[in-house]
């Protein structure tokens, strides 16, 4: 189910009816436990068990923990959550990587073997809904979070279907408190949840399917066929896609929680306006950096060890990102390339004894940005390729030195133009617009959705194109 | 309380969108954007019952569709384009000239089209119904006016093909016609291929799916009318991506290599008259000195294991089943180069292979080793070789059309090396257009020129010429097509919409028949 589909909308409708109806019992988590199942199976009815088994081997585990007497059983309980859900992720996303890996590697040095093959898909969500669990249990463990009141309140937590299936990626501390509430809605939250609707929906359709359809997919399928310069507006295009893709997704989960009167948190901060490699993993996929720092780079001694040891803490970290996003070579290069980045940016940080949030010259402010750019732009080439040859095809493609541009489309320029300038136009504009927005009365409100929702039919591309993030 | 206000709000909004979206159904000119029409199916129970928008061609007269739901079409069917469709003057443009393309058919037109459809699948898997001899029914002899049906250019050069239709027409036995259609993405998607296999099918005889690729190349690739499935992580090297230097890349242009433990499974559809048999299973592979063994089961039973290690040579592993509903399952043990299954049935009829690859370009095919892929095309034994290249060379408008006809008749002498016998057609490319300053919907400025090289090409080579563009309705038509109801053409402006795809499909086939029944009056 979409987020872009009448489908979609009809849901959650009719979800929204019913749990507002339900606002003021304990029905409405059955409710939303219910709606979020049906909207997970959409997709495939079969993977639902795995998503319940995480969630009742969790429940359990921080059950457990809570009634444990012990550091030692404290520990176990701890042991099986990770051991169950590392061990599905693993098992579902990572056996075949590793095993045709491991075989290849002995294959190189003459021992030739048949690695086991698992015949299975990748259930949909299953990253996202896993460090989400995995989140509860640990902040269980440290004793910074109580158990959930209900197994029903624990099961909405991870289940809650507008961040079910790519984030983003929300911490049990800040969601199971607003699930504890009685729930509220004013008319605030209302406008401006439909407002983030609406431009997640735009983001989507508008810019990345179109941009996909139209260049970039063509760009990548058939690097030869394009010019330098071609490959290098659709490297550009990419950029902007997968910001406008996940970001647009983003918006649209956010909004439809919002109608619930629940939180979601954001996930972006207009990444490519970053001035180092750094400051773009503060601005981009907000939940993931910060649960990797908290559940990972931290537990490993962060920057509070020997320098050596930082340094390789932060490049693991990072390189995991990498890994996190798909179990194939060009993604864990992908995460390499950004962890060196961040190590020799940090490095070069500490040499030069300026602190990360000193002002610099606007010249210099403006190198650092389109520097930075440059690095997301053309590292992203192993995130969108379909194999290493595909990622060579392109690179060598844009080194060839042709500049013609004829197979841009004034169309696709457009949308580049008014992308990129949307992205680095001040905060205070869009702000402007959504208060306005807010301040509109229902009726007028109604009207300008209806009039996105048209337009978005008219430029819609005809094969739904499916958000880049479903696929880890 | 704070939770009215909000509600109130909800509720208002709710109530505008419901009212603004109950307005597009009174006013015929918001119809394209009504939120919901008829036959999509219930919104969300079509999540689980697979009753999806794009799951099936659309209902419309002369679809495919259509024709699959009346296994016995009337004699005097023919689909007709909506009126503003339909051809229009063209502007004068350079390549345009209609001269030499006379509009009015003969009277024999659509004639095979309507003969008696056989249709042995629907039956269960009988054996299609034999005629004694090739005819076209009485009415057919009457004169038509099907202002849609254009016909094919350079006919004469279909009649190694027509006698193999004709032979299996009288269903001879053993009388399989088969037709290898390359092109670009409307074929990998099967888009006019099915329509046109479905139709053929349906008229003389389901004789199997055909060919299709090991793995899913794009996400654009996939065949209607057979159930494939695969693991994922066939590494695939593409001809449209030059990725091999020894240009061995199959009957399909793709060589998929799988690691032990992959695997690709083809099988019978499992929905709708056409596709629900096979007797034959067809694996295309690679042997090579590194090669690994292969597994091959039927119905997911007992296991064959095929070894690929060798010399480097081109290999084909025949699977025979008894006619019905099978699936045949080709698991990597070893590593293994697969270029593709075929599934077949020994009985009279038709097979289509669709051969679309994604971004492909008629120059790409010069990348084929040229023993390699005439050993191919020998192997499978085609009868009529098609080749719908055009559409993504339009967006090149610095293109020299000499070079293309170069290029065009160096592919044609390429492909048709493995069987110099068999017919050959070029299909022309679709409209595509552009919007121009004022926004207004044009056709790209090369495709006229296209078009004429590709008529000027296929005379001089011997072959027939499919004038798709023209069939659309020339210059400008992509305009039409893109703002008709429902939509023919999609917002790119470069591929059409499912319907768009059925509506031309089924001209092709039109096309053909018409052109068949020629073939059936004159003397031989």
């Amino acid at each position: 189910m979409n987020f872009n589909s009448l489908d979609y909308f009809l849901f959650l409708a009719l979800v929204l009816g019913g749990f507002w109806l339900a606002a003021r019992s304990a029905f409405r988590f059955v409710l939303l436990l219910v709606a979020s199942c049906i909207f997970y199976m959409a997709w495939n009815p079969g993977y639902l068990i795995f998503v319940l088994l995480s969630i009742c081997i969790d429940y359990l585990a921080a059950t457990g923990m809570m009634s444990s007497p012990d550091l030692q059983s404290r520990r176990a309980w701890l042991a099986l959550s990770l051991t169950t859900n590392l061990g599905l992720l693993g098992t579902f996303k990572y056996f075949n990587f590793f095993s045709t890996s491991v075989a290849d590697t002995l294959n190189v040095f003459g021992l030739h073997i048949s690695p086991p093959h698992l015949d299975v898909l990748l259930p949909v969500g299953i990253s996202f809904y896993t460090f989400e669990s995995l989140s509860y249990t640990i902040d269980v463990y440290r004793g910074t979070l109580p158990p959930a009141r209900s197994f029903s309140r624990f099961a909405c937590f991870i289940t809650f279907f507008p961040h079910l299936v790519a984030g983003p990626i929300v911490r049990a501390a800040d969601f199971l408190p607003q699930l504890d509430k009685t729930p509220r809605l004013n008319a605030k939250d209302v406008g401006e949840g439909m407002f983030l609707i609406a431009t997640g929906l735009i983001k989507k359709v508008i810019f990345a399917d179109y941009l996909a359809v139209n260049l970039i997919d063509r760009v990548f399928d058939d690097p030869s066929a394009y010019s330098s310069a071609e490959v290098m507006v659709g490297l550009y295009a990419y950029t902007l896609q997968i910001f406008c893709d996940f970001s647009g997704y983003t918006d649209v989960a956010r909004g439809s929680g919002m109608l619930f009167g629940l939180q979601l948190p954001e996930n972006f901060d207009r990444p490519y306006l970053a001035k180092s490699p750094a400051e773009f993993w503060r601005r981009w996929h907000m939940t993931l950096s910060t649960w990797l720092r908290d559940y990972l780079y931290f537990p490993l001694g962060g920057s509070k060890v020997p320098p050596a040891r930082a340094y390789f803490n932060l490049f693991l970290t990072v390189a995991l990102v990498g890994l996190w996003h798909g179990a194939a070579w060009t993604f864990v290069l992908y995460g390499v390339i950004h962890g060196s980045a961040m190590v020799v940016h940090r490095f070069f940080h500490r040499r030069s004894k300026r602190s990360e949030f000193s002002v610099d010259p606007a010249a210099l402010t403006v190198l650092k940005i389109f520097g930075t750019l440059h690095f997301v732009v053309l590292s992203r080439i192993f995130f969108r390729a379909s194999s290493f040859e595909n990622a060579k095809e392109v690179m060598r493609q844009l080194t060839e030195g042709s500049t013609d541009v004829f197979h841009i489309t004034g169309s696709v320029w457009a949308l580049l133009l008014f992308g990129y300038f949307a992205h680095f136009t001040p905060k205070g504009l869009f702000e402007g617009i959504r208060q306005g927005f807010v301040r509109l009365p229902a009726p007028a409100q109604g009207a300008v959705l209806a009039g996105v929702a048209g337009a978005l039919m008219l430029v819609a591309t005809e094969n739904v194109v499916p958000y880049i993030y479903f696929q880890f | 309380m704070d939770l009215a206000p909000g509600l109130r709000r909800l509720a208002g909004i709710t109530l505008t969108l419901i009212v603004i979206a109950s307005v597009t159904y009174f006013v015929p000119s918001f119809e394209r954007v009504r939120p919901w029409v008829a036959g999509e199916g219930v919104p969300v129970v079509r999540l689980f019952t697979g009753q999806q928008k794009h799951a099936e061609l659309p209902d419309f007269q002369g679809s495919a569709a259509a024709a699959l739901a009346n296994p016995e079409p009337p004699d005097d069917f023919v689909p007709e384009l909506p009126p503003e469709l339909q051809e229009t003057a063209p502007m004068p443009t350079p390549g345009n000239d209609s001269s030499n393309t006379p509009d009015r058919p003969s009277p024999a037109a659509a004639a095979a089209a309507a003969a008696p459809a056989t249709s042995p699948a629907a039956k269960s898997g009988d054996a299609p119904r034999a005629q004694s001899q090739a005819h076209v029914a009485p009415k057919e002899k009457e004169p038509h006016p099907p202002s849609n049906v254009k016909p094919i250019e350079h006919v004469e050069n279909l009649s190694a093909f027509f006698a193999a239709l004709a032979r299996t027409s009288k269903g001879e036995a053993k009388a399989i016609t088969r037709i290898s259609h390359y092109g670009d993405s409307s074929v990998a998607a099967d888009a006019i291929t099915s329509t046109a296999r479905r139709r053929l099918q349906q008229r003389f005889g389901d004789s199997g799916h055909g060919f299709m690729l090991t793995a899913k190349s794009n996400m654009f690739y996939g065949h209607r009318d057979i159930a494939h499935n695969e693991s994922s992580g066939w590494q695939l090297a593409s001809i449209v991506r030059k990725q091999l230097k020894t240009g061995e890349y199959g009957y399909g242009g793709i060589v998929s290599t799988g690691q032990p433990g992959q695997f690709t499974q083809f099988g019978t559809s499992n929905k709708g008259p056409i596709g629900r048999g096979v007797t034959r299973f067809e694996v295309f592979y690679q042997k090579y000195p590194e090669g690994g063994e292969m597994g091959l089961s039927v119905d997911e039973g007992e296991e064959r294991v095929v070894q690929t290690q060798g010399d480097l040579q081109d290999a084909w592993e025949v699977v025979n089943v008894p006619d019905g509903e099978h699936s045949l399952t080709v698991k990597a043990r070893g590593q293994i180069r697969m270029y593709g299954a075929s599934l077949e049935r020994n009985v009279p009829g038709v097979v289509y292979d669709a051969l679309g690859l994604v971004g492909a370009r008629a120059v790409h095919l010069l990348d084929a080793d040229p023993k390699h892929i005439a050993g191919q095309v020998r192997h499978r034994d085609p009868d009529l070789l098609v080749l719908g290249f055009g559409g993504n060379e339009a967006g090149n408008d610095k293109m020299s059309m000499q070079s293309y006809a170069t290029t065009l008749t160096k592919v044609i002498k390429l492909m048709r090396a493995g069987k110099p016998q068999m017919s050959c057609m070029l299909f022309g490319p679709l409209d595509q257009g552009e919007r121009n300053a004022r926004g207004d919907i044009q056709t790209l400025a090369p495709l006229p020129g296209i078009v004429d090289v590709q008529r000027q090409v296929s005379k001089e080579q011997g072959c027939a010429f499919f004038d798709t563009y023209k069939a659309m309705g020339g210059y400008g038509a992509v305009g039409r097509w893109y703002n008709a109801r429902p939509r023919l053409f999609g917002p790119d402006l470069r591929h059409a919409t499912p319907t768009g795809y059925a509506i031309i499909g089924d001209m092709y086939y039109q096309s053909l028949m018409k052109s068949f029944a020629d073939y059936l009056a004159a003397p031989h």
